[in-house]
């Protein structure tokens, strides 16, 4: 399927102009652990957000990153609004589509919260601080 | 006192930043109210019915003085100079602008107090007994666990955007007074026969239109595994939880239509995956938040003055019967400053009352500030030595009613003065029977008990576990009131039930006064009204209100 025009693809590092489009979509009710064996041989699953207001997809990302061990590229498709870049992030998505003409707003809504009080998937952007994190926790904020 | 750490400070500011943005973008028409809607509600903001209602966070219910003069100065710039204690130890404005919210969450940054989730489908405001640090009957200080769940559940990537609002009680002590079994999870802080110290954890309680008491999913949990047990009970909620039907969306739902059992399978796989995971708290860490919780020295002071003032004044005496709860440091007392003056508005404070308490928890308390789930106030530490300048000084202040746990002590939603879904007005009920009801020596006859109003089915005056209920409805365009019987939110959770057909507001408080004369009629010597509803039924109230 050849890419929307009016989308375009935005990793935490920016946006990615060669777009494979992916193997495998989850959609909110689905069971990733059941697709177990499609994801395992896709190098690209989107995982599809019928709302923003339906957060069943962050869960997803997750059980792909952290259950079934999937490396390939996350991509979150759909109804996301800006301030779920860094929630999706550090979920363990790699990457989101978005309307072209958001995408400044994107790129900016990622950056404005640095810090964070728990331990996620993908905490390279964040410092994390927090209950579980001891004083090397506390000190990598406090460098923030 | 706890000081939030320089991270929370940071985290904080960012976050107002980031809401400043928001706001900005709104007020040019860049985004749409649908589109601002979402981010409002992620900052404490409801749009109500007639203006915005920003609710701020008092995290386990827990104040400083400072911080309670700035919630008196942003009363005093920002509303009406007033402001109005929740049942979720929470303070609410009714009459902010648009423009002003970034400024007063500025303000709030300022002193660590904030609006994070306070609203929306995400985990809210941490609740813990309102005596946490201070009763005699405390196992542990509830609040160095609502504070670990505080910080978890800030801002969490996974759990924004839930199926429903979620909320979380702790109690660290025998008697429940943070309703645990009424919550989407409740904790009760446990010693294992090993002495090692843990949790009970309850899950699916709660109130709303489908009252439910909470199930135990684990008797008992270690302590160091808190976060990821709780992370995999949300995970089972947020994937398996309702979307379909907002009113079937809480996790009561699924774990009644799951089953205790099933439910408890479905955590503790998710929780064998997890349980030594990047969650499993760090000692050091929890130990950092227990020293904050320590509390204040306090020496022991003879409290002569308290004893003579008691004999020889009665007003004084009368004050002291109802207004003080038995501190773990004997010369001192949990002192209970009531918000339910004979005719007054549940919970509201003006801003110079709000300074007087600040003063007065200067004084007299160590600095330290509670807000009750009853809407009350509280000063945990007060010597006993100086309870008469206390009560001198609240009493000139307007704040020296003596009726907390009496019939006056009325617990009511906003209602329809204010909220956009109530069905009926709950506030003018409330004055309604505390001024009919306003002898002292009445009061004291009729003894302990609760009346809880809400003006709606969603129930935020906890009607369903008032030991008089009362449920505002509307009913071909008229508002109309429900009565019920037998709920309590102690650790002997029961739900109210329906007495029969409804009144109009006219008719609510001579139907109260006869169920009142009807317990005083068949109450056994010291026998309390929830005690006699308890043995008696419904029935001898039903036929003293609608007998012939």
């Amino acid at each position: 399927m050849a890419p929307d025009p009016d989308t375009l693809i935005l990793s935490a590092e920016g946006e990615i102009e060669d777009r494979p489009a992916p193997e495998l979509e989850i959609s909110a009710a689905d069971d990733p652990a059941a697709l177990a064996g499609q994801i395992a041989a896709a190098t690209t699953v989107a995982v599809r957000f019928a709302s923003f207001a339906d957060g069943r997809g962050f869960s997803h990302i997750r059980t792909l990153r952290e259950r079934l061990g999937f490396q390939g590229d996350i991509r979150a498709v759909g109804h996301v609004i800006p301030d779920q870049f860094l929630f999706l992030v550090r979920c363990g998505a790699s990457s989101v589509e978005v309307p072209a003409a958001q995408a400044a707003i994107w790129e900016r809504a990622l950056g404005l919260v640095t810090i964070a009080l728990q331990p996620a998937v993908n905490d390279a952007r964040i410092a994390v601080a927090g209950p579980s994190r001891g004083q090397a926790g506390l000190a990598a904020a406090a460098a923030e | 006192m706890y000081v939030q750490t320089e991270i929370d400070g940071a985290l904080l500011a960012q976050r107002t930043a980031q809401f400043r943005d928001q706001v900005a973008r709104r007020l040019s028409g860049e985004l749409s109210e649908d589109e601002f809607k979402p981010l409002r509600l992620m900052n404490g903001l409801y749009l109500q019915l007639h203006a915005y209602m920003l609710r701020v966070a008092i995290p386990y219910g827990t104040l400083s003085a400072d911080q309670m003069d700035v919630l008196a100065d942003i009363a005093e710039r920002y509303d009406r100079g007033y402001g109005h204690f929740t049942t979720r130890q929470n303070i609410q404005f009714n009459w902010p602008r648009l423009e002003d919210v970034p400024d007063i969450l500025d303000d709030l940054a300022k002193v660590g107090l904030h609006a994070i989730q306070t609203s929306g489908n995400c985990i809210r405001n941490v609740t813990a007994d309102p005596f946490a640090g201070a009763v005699a009957d405390e196992i542990d200080d509830p609040r160095v666990w609502a504070e670990v769940i505080r910080q978890w559940s800030t801002l969490h990537p996974e759990f924004s955007f839930l199926p429903r609002k979620f909320k979380i009680a702790v109690t660290g002590a025998a008697h429940d007074r943070a309703a645990t079994w009424f919550h989407d999870i409740g904790l009760i802080v446990r010693e294992n026969a090993g002495g090692e110290r843990g949790f009970e954890v309850l899950v699916g309680g709660g109130q709303g239109r489908t009252p439910m008491i909470a199930r135990q999913v684990r008797d008992f949990l270690p302590e160091a595994h808190l976060l990821s047990y709780l992370e995999a009970i949300l995970r089972v909620y947020n994937l398996a939880g309702r979307r379909d039907n907002k009113y079937k969306a809480r996790i009561k739902i699924l774990v009644h239509e799951t089953g205790i059992e099933d439910f408890r399978r479905q955590v503790e796989a998710e929780w064998a995956a997890i349980r030594d995971g990047a969650l499993t708290l760090d000692p050091s860490s929890v130990a950092r938040i227990r020293q904050g919780f320590a509390g204040p020295d306090l020496p022991a002071r003879a409290t002569t003055a308290h004893d003579e003032r008691l004999a020889r004044d009665f007003v004084y005496a009368r004050w002291a019967r109802h207004n003080l709860v038995a501190h773990r440091h004997a010369e001192h007392a949990i002192v209970t400053v009531s918000l339910k003056p004979v005719g007054g508005v549940p919970g509201d404070a003006t801003a110079e009352q709000m300074r007087s308490l600040a003063d007065l928890a200067r004084r007299f308390s160590r600095d330290e500030i509670r807000i009750h789930h009853t809407q009350n106030v509280i000063l945990p530490h007060v010597a006993r030595a100086d309870l008469p300048a206390l009560h001198d000084a609240l009493d000139a202040a307007g704040l020296a009613a003596a009726n907390v746990g009496l019939v006056g002590d009325i617990i009511a939603c906003p209602g329809l003065d204010y909220c956009a879904l109530a069905n009926a007005r709950s506030i003018p009920i409330a004055q309604a029977i505390s001024r009919r009801l306003a002898e002292p020596e009445a009061l004291e006859a009729i003894g302990p008990i609760k009346i809880n109003i809400s003006g709606c089915i969603n129930a935020c005056g906890h009607h369903h576990v008032g030991h008089i209920g009362i449920l505002g409805v509307e009913r071909k365009g008229e508002e109309q009131y429900q009565l019920t019987l037998g709920g309590r939110s102690d650790e002997n959770p029961a739900i109210g039930r329906v007495l029969g057909p409804g009144f109009t507001a006219e008719g609510v408080v001579p139907a109260i006064e006869k169920i009142l004369e009807a317990y005083l009629a068949h109450r056994h010597e010291g026998e309390s009204f929830i005690d006699a509803v308890t043995r008696l039924g419904n029935d001898p109230f039903k036929e003293a209100v609608y007998g012939a």
